[in-house]
């Protein structure tokens, strides 16, 4: 507890606030929690500059970060399954697909956008929390080969329902898609500023409520389901609800990149797409807001990028060794840069020559 | 009358096929306490090595030799080279590691081969006998014995050899397993390699079917995984009588509702055997101490 309340003291070099500040930072840096201003003012100066960088841009890029970033909303989700839980979810592409196509049929039925995309958000969460309640009775390697098994049965399940979701063909939207006026569709500028807004503002609820005591309670479960019980708290409830959160995450995903690409069809959703969110969520940092940003912008961005060099089929290359390189390592992207700008800052507040450290019992006090 | 007959007759030998691609995955389960995802594209690169060899010319047996040879190297370099290192951060470390080289073995793949479509010989294609209204092929007796040995083969080997009780000691507990003078490396070496020589033997009986592609074999797989779910995971009998049934059930569905309803089949299959039995239909249920 007094790492955290040292916020408020005086930090000069030398002195035990000082040292316990270090202490809060790197804590900070290895669990993904705490440094609440310090993370959500990167989390929207990422987003700012990501949003920046594609208005810069031309179409191809463009479209390729938006895409990008409408996919980070989907990693957010999967980053809490995988961050607080530590269970791994490769089923994201399937809420995707549930929302995409329940907004393209609404909207086929006459449906405003706006309606159309709340109603397959709502029915794709609602879908989420329905198969949430078996899914968190799995562990470990279970529950990654029972959302396997999902995701691989979502495109042909998608051919079977042809009579809802045009089969093998798909559905196109022969109009374009605004929401409250702003057409996403494409890489307009409107395709860049509200699937970049909708990141900002479900990665902000993301931190506010993972830093909030509630947060604890979900990390809690996550290290130690026996704890959790021993404290009173209801395991099963918590993990539901992360499940739900991380569906309605991906039915937001799925309705943007639906309105965003024009079109939905079986293709768009293969088991392929679940792993890649998962990968990119792990490379970039499964326990860090901005660390989603990035990863779904590598999603998003690499595969059409490289293609001179390396055909569309083989960019899997690319993301499996730089996943091996993490893993390898033992460290994510974010927590790279997050040690590395906490051991900066903290360089150029080290002690002056000449100044005591602190001594044997004020550490110990 | 005749569609259930044939369903179920052709469902049972490719059920074995499901189950012995699930054998690789329990192999590596019960030593090292994660699977592998990676086992699909183990068999499809010894496949396209086998590939070679068939056309240089050489006869069907040396190119079985070599497709088994090669999973078996293959195997073991996933597995000592790159997996295991992996392990020292954490089991579902390991695990994400093999989707890691998935991605890398198919992204070559992909590469080297151009995606293409290609045909694979089969053992033979001569005509063995008749069950009921369905004719058998050499071919689909030769992958239900190969698979019948080497379930056989497994299931004493696990509970009867030295080498398979000291696996699954390790899977148990790999402190007091080394405690006891077990070396780990070894144990995980030989589960990796016997698991690569199961792929190469599925392979092989796979691919004629489907043909070969970067991703036929890894399609496969899920079938599998959905066996040693259904069987549970640390029973191979299970992942064996799982298979068949598996089998059984995606040639009906397939014949009577809708192929395409097959995936999904499965995955309700699994939801449905994990709500009843969370441990599966033969794996023990494991307790521990809070």
């Amino acid at each position: 507890m007094t790492a955290i309340d040292v916020g408020t003291v005086s930090a000069r070099p030398g002195t035990r606030a000082h040292e316990l500040r270090g202490q809060r930072v790197r804590n900070a840096v290895q669990t993904g929690r705490g440094l609440f201003a310090a993370r959500l003012l990167a989390m929207l100066g990422l987003t700012l500059v990501t949003a920046l960088v594609a208005l810069g841009s031309g179409p191809a890029l463009r479209s390729s970060i938006v895409v990008g970033v409408i996919l980070a909303i989907a990693v957010l989700g999967n980053n809490v399954i995988t961050g607080v839980l530590g269970e791994i979810c490769l089923s994201a592409s399937a809420t995707m697909a549930v929302s995409a196509y329940a907004a393209a049929y609404f909207l086929g039925k006459g449906m405003s956008v706006e309606l159309a995309a709340v109603a397959a958000v709502a029915l794709a969460s609602i879908v989420s929390l329905v198969i949430a309640v078996p899914t968190i009775r799995l562990h470990g390697i279970f529950a990654a080969l029972a959302t396997f098994a999902l995701a691989y049965s979502v495109p042909t399940m998608a051919v079977y329902l042809k009579r809802f979701t045009g089969g093998d063909n798909g559905i196109g939207f022969p109009y374009p898609t605004k929401i409250l006026g702003i057409d996403v569709s494409g890489s307009t500028t409107g395709a860049v500023v509200v699937p970049a807004a909708a990141f900002a503002i479900l990665g902000a609820a993301s931190l506010v409520f993972l830093e909030s005591r509630y947060g604890r309670v979900f990390f809690l479960v996550g290290e130690s389901e026996p704890a959790a019980e021993a404290f009173g708290l209801p395991p099963s409830v918590v993990k539901v609800l992360v499940w739900t959160w991380a569906g309605f995450l991906g039915s937001v995903a799925g309705v943007l990149y639906a309105l965003n690409l024009g079109y939905v069809g079986p293709a768009n959703f293969s088991s392929k797409l679940g792993i890649l969110l998962l990968v990119g969520g792990v490379v970039a940092g499964a326990r860090s807001t901005w660390g989603a940003l990035i990863g779904g912008v590598l999603v998003g961005t690499v595969p059409p990028q490289i293609q001179d060099w390396v055909p569309a089929t083989a960019t899997g290359l690319v993301f499996g060794i730089v996943l091996l390189a993490v893993l390898a390592s033992g460290r994510d992207v974010s927590t790279w840069v997050e040690t590395l700008v906490a051991r900066i800052l903290l360089a150029l507040r080290r002690p002056r020559h000449g100044t005591q450290p602190a001594s044997p019992r004020e550490r110990l006090s | 009358m005749e569609i259930l007959q044939t369903s179920v007759i052709l469902g049972i030998t490719l059920g074995m096929l499901f189950a012995l691609s699930s054998a690789g995955l329990v192999v590596i389960y019960r030593t090292s306490g994660y699977v592998s995802f990676a086992q699909g594209d183990v068999a499809t690169a010894a496949l396209f090595v086998g590939l070679l060899v068939h056309e240089a010319g050489w006869p069907y047996w040396v190119l079985a030799l070599i497709v088994i040879s090669s999973g078996v190297a293959i195997s073991l370099v996933v597995g000592m080279g790159v997996v295991t290192p992996i392990e020292r951060h954490g089991l579902l470390s390991a695990a994400l590691s093999t989707i890691a080289v998935s991605l890398v073995i198919q992204g070559l793949l992909n590469l080297t081969s151009g995606g293409h479509t290609r045909a694979f010989p089969a053992l033979s294609d001569a005509r063995a006998f008749r069950l009921g209204d369905v004719a058998l092929q050499w071919t689909d007796v030769a992958a239900f014995g190969c698979s019948v040995i080497a379930f056989v083969a497994l299931g004493v080997a696990f509970r009867r050899s030295n080498l398979g009780i000291a696996m699954r000691a390790m899977s148990d507990n790999e402190l007091a397993a080394e405690l006891l003078g077990l070396s780990r490396l070894r144990l995980k070496a030989c589960s990796w390699a016997v698991a690569g020589a199961l792929a190469g033997i599925l392979g092989l009986f796979v691919a004629p079917i489907y043909s070969l592609t970067p991703q036929s074999i890894d399609a496969f797989l899920v079938f599998g995984f959905a066996a040693i779910i259904a069987g549970g995971f640390d029973s191979i009998v299970g992942a064996m009588v799982a298979g068949v049934v598996i089998g059984v059930l995606t040639n009906l569905v397939s014949a009577y509702l809708d192929p395409n309803l097959v995936p999904f089949s499965l995955y309700v299959l699994i939801l449905v055997i994990l709500l009843v039995r969370p441990q599966g239909l033969f794996g023990r249920s494991i307790v521990s101490r809070v």
